[in-house]
């Protein structure tokens, strides 16, 4: 499994990075942009990101913004469907509403801090991920 | 009729003679490609489950574009004339094919293409949505059965709180009964009275495990203690059922070192294992308990295995057992007694600590249980043991004085039995707004409280104590929760309400006394980790209830302490100087999700108030909010910098 991890918080980030170190290779990207260059870079070359964690509110290109940019970059490789990159938004429980907005942008599913090992398994295993 | 097959003869003739013009070849293609595309227009815009469909069409044409000139016109050829076939491109023989009049028959021919395909895929589309509405009863059929399911777990959990409740005032009533006066007899009843109890107690204490684990809300402890020692204790317990039935039970391991871990659950799961292997071994057999250990790091390994001559399992049956209400052979229930959740908790246990509950079994051979997990190494070597004699030397003679609040008579009584016994003066009452009320005429050094109590609970009555203290100025009194509730969130929810440690029910005599001395002799306001709680430690909590390694959290906490939280109150400070409402509310967020993933709840709450009165764009309000995210977020630090 191959996942980026994408939030601007180095607490957020470290401890999803941690979790998920047992479970496969993670990069971290710590906001909008860095997270559309990886995944870009990756799909270049060839070794596309299985997972993104994607934190909603991110500075300059917030999660909203990223998610559209990596489903349009998928599109235009006519990478669509099923095949795309799963991604999962991470949140607090407040942000319901950005959640149902990112669904609609087409991501996978979503995580609500504080993330904990069972959660993040869950959420992998219900997406076939591991 | 008779038209349409002379048509479909017309039409074989000029294929096997191979007669074409070129009119009927582009004909030809132009329906290929008409075909394809309205095929591709009406199945992407169906739904998005035909995308597969179109990437699998992708696929293909990769394929083929990447095949050689003679092998895509040999590809084209067969394509061209399957779709060809598919379109019934007889009708242009049916309406009689002329080569003076392409030009008129193309537009027509490409509406009757789409006409066609059209329905076609409109075929497609009502399938596809009965298949939808198939699938949304599916899971409606889920929801429901898991609504069932649930429905069930909260009786099983309601009936066993309501039994629980009794069970325990009996169970203390026992502990407190004078025994010196007592005829040989009268012990002798009094020993097969508590024997009962404490089987009775253990069995609803199973139907809460397995509806906590059913709910995903059994949390694992992490306190420094040693398995083995835990393991013999556990074994001592079966001593005389044992010696009744003529077994030997033989403990084998290597001095296990002292790890963090959740000894309650070990132990369980052992006694699981342990009185299974009794229950199911005849006369004069032999059950072995091996524990072995091996420490690499700073992490120890253990290989815990139980072992019985016992009847054994068939093979056929060694899966069920480990499913809840199951035994391998329902008159088993009968014979041998149980709920038939035993092992069920056990694998769900051993589970939550990373491994696999394992059993080799054969018929009349006896079984073998065995898992292998893994704690980290404890930082003590030693756990302080104090007697019941010490622990009433720790209260000297009417020096204390204590308010207790509980709603169930016999338990109240109880309490002040107990009270009585630890030399401590105090005062009983019925709900949380009579121990306010007594509270507020009174004074009192300890203040024990039940969490569910009518009129008002004892979450609300510690907190309208912190309140009138506040008010008074007055110096915090301690405060010792109770609650039959063993949930993790509930102890926070008392504990942030103002209380100083929790006691889970039913209350001893010594946890009480432990808890009581613990309060009374810290600092005013300190929260003391109950005996077996995850207590406030950040780091056994984001060890055990993030599942991240230590020296991660460490990292982590140090690094969230020395440099994000120092940032991100910078960043709310300016901002709040700027009066830029946008960038508090931004700052705000990012430190409320930090302060939560490390469970600095106070810490995050107030981040999420000053955030929304930032969005509200309430000025004064953000103000005063932001003033209490700072004073929040030294307190953690103050309370980090001291335990580290």
């Amino acid at each position: 499994m191959k996942a980026l991890v994408v939030d601007d918080d180095f607490t957020c980030r470290s401890i999803l990075n941690d979790l998920i170190s047992t479970l496969g290779k993670s990069d971290i990207a710590v906001n909008g942009n860095e997270a559309v260059d990886a995944f870009s870079a990756a799909l270049e070359s060839g070794d596309p990101y299985d997972v993104i964690f994607l934190d909603i509110m991110l500075p300059g290109m917030n999660g909203q913004e990223v998610l559209r940019k990596i489903r349009e970059l998928e599109k235009a490789r006519g990478i669509g469907g099923l095949d795309g990159a799963k991604i999962i938004m991470t949140t607090m429980l407040e942000d319901f509403d950005n959640i149902k907005k990112a669904f609609t942008e087409q991501c996978e599913g979503y995580l609500v801090k504080p993330v904990t090992r069972d959660k993040t398994r869950k959420i992998l295993k219900d997406l076939e991920i591991i | 009729m008779v038209f349409f097959k002379r048509a479909i003869d017309t039409y074989i003739e000029n294929r096997l003679t191979g007669n074409y013009s070129p009119a009927l070849s582009y004909l030809r293609i132009s329906v290929g490609c008409a075909l394809f595309i309205t095929l591709l227009f009406i199945q992407t815009s169906v739904d998005p489950v035909y995308r597969s469909f179109i990437a699998q069409l992708q696929v293909l044409i990769s394929i083929y574009l990447t095949v050689s000139i003679p092998l895509k016109g040999f590809i084209t050829a067969i394509v061209i004339n399957a779709v060809e076939m598919i379109v019934v491109a007889d009708i242009v023989f049916v309406i009689g094919y002329s080569e003076a009049f392409p030009g008129i028959i193309l537009p027509f021919f490409t509406i009757i293409t789409i006409t066609v395909v059209y329905y076609f895929g409109r075929s497609l589309f009502d399938k596809n949505r009965i298949l939808f509405k198939q699938r949304d009863e599916l899971f409606r059929a889920k929801n429901e059965a898991e609504t069932a399911a649930r429905a069930k777990s909260d009786f099983l959990s309601a009936m066993s709180h309501e039994i629980r409740t009794p069970m325990n005032s009996i169970l203390g009533y026992i502990e407190m009964m004078p025994t010196d006066n007592l005829t040989k007899e009268q012990k002798n009843h009094l020993s097969v009275i508590s024997s009962n109890a404490h089987d009775l107690i253990s069995i609803i204490n199973d139907i809460l495990d397995f509806t906590k684990i059913e709910r995903d809300k059994l949390v694992l402890e992490s306190v420094p203690f040693n398995p083995a020692r835990k393991i013999s204790l556990v074994l001592k317990l079966f001593e005389l059922k044992a010696k009744e039935k003529g077994i030997t039970v033989t403990f084998h391991h290597n001095n296990a070192p002292f790890c963090n871990g959740d000894p309650l659950r070990l132990g369980q799961v052992i006694t699981n294992l342990v009185g299974n292997a009794l229950k199911f071994t005849p006369e004069g057999g032999s059950i072995d308990v091996i524990l072995d250990s091996k420490v690499e790091g700073d992490m120890c390994f253990f290989n815990i295995e139980v072992r019985d001559t016992g009847i054994g399992i068939a093979p056929e049956k060694q899966k069920m057992i480990f499913e809840a209400f199951m035994q391998s052979d329902p008159t088993i229930i009968e014979k041998y007694g149980g709920t038939g959740l035993g092992l069920t908790i056990c694998s769900q246990i051993v589970n939550l600590m990373e491994g696999k509950l394992l059993v080799e079994s054969a018929p009349g051979k006896g079984s073998r249980f065995y898992f292998s997990i893994k704690m980290p190494l404890a930082a003590i070597s030693e756990e302080p043991q104090k007697t019941m004699d010490d622990l009433i030397e720790l209260f000297p003679e009417k020096k204390y004085t204590a308010l207790v609040a509980e709603d169930a008579p016999d338990s109240l009584n109880l309490l002040l039995l107990m009270l009585e016994k630890l030399r401590i003066t105090a005062d009983g009452a019925v709900n949380g707004k009579e121990a306010f009320d007594l509270f507020r005429k009174g004074r009192y050094d300890v203040v024990i409280l039940d969490g569910n109590m009518p009129v008002m609970n004892g979450t609300e009555a510690a907190r309208e104590i912190r309140k009138y203290e506040k008010e008074k100025k007055a110096q915090p009194t301690p405060i010792v929760a109770l609650s039959a509730k063993v949930l993790i969130s509930e102890k926070e929810e008392f504990l942030k309400a103002g209380a100083n440690t929790f006691v889970e029910k039913p209350v001893f005599l010594k946890t009480l006394a432990q808890s009581i001395h613990s309060v009374l002799n810290s600092p005013a306001g300190e929260i003391i980790p109950s005996g077996a709680s995850v207590g406030n430690d950040i780091l056994s909590r984001m060890t055990a209830e993030i599942g991240i390694s230590r020296e991660t959290a460490r990292m982590i906490i140090s690094e969230f302490f020395g440099k994000s939280l120092p940032e991100y109150l910078g960043n709310i400070r300016d901002a709040v100087s700027r009066k830029n409402l946008a960038d508090i509310e931004r700052g705000a967020h990012r430190l409320k999700g930090a302060a939560a993933s490390i469970f600095l709840n106070t810490l995050s709450d107030e981040c999420r108030v000053l955030e929304s009165s930032a969005r509200n764009g309430n000025n004064s309000e953000t103000e005063a909010s932001a003033e209490r995210v700072y004073r929040k977020a030294l307190d953690a630090q103050a309370q980090f910098e001291q335990k580290v």
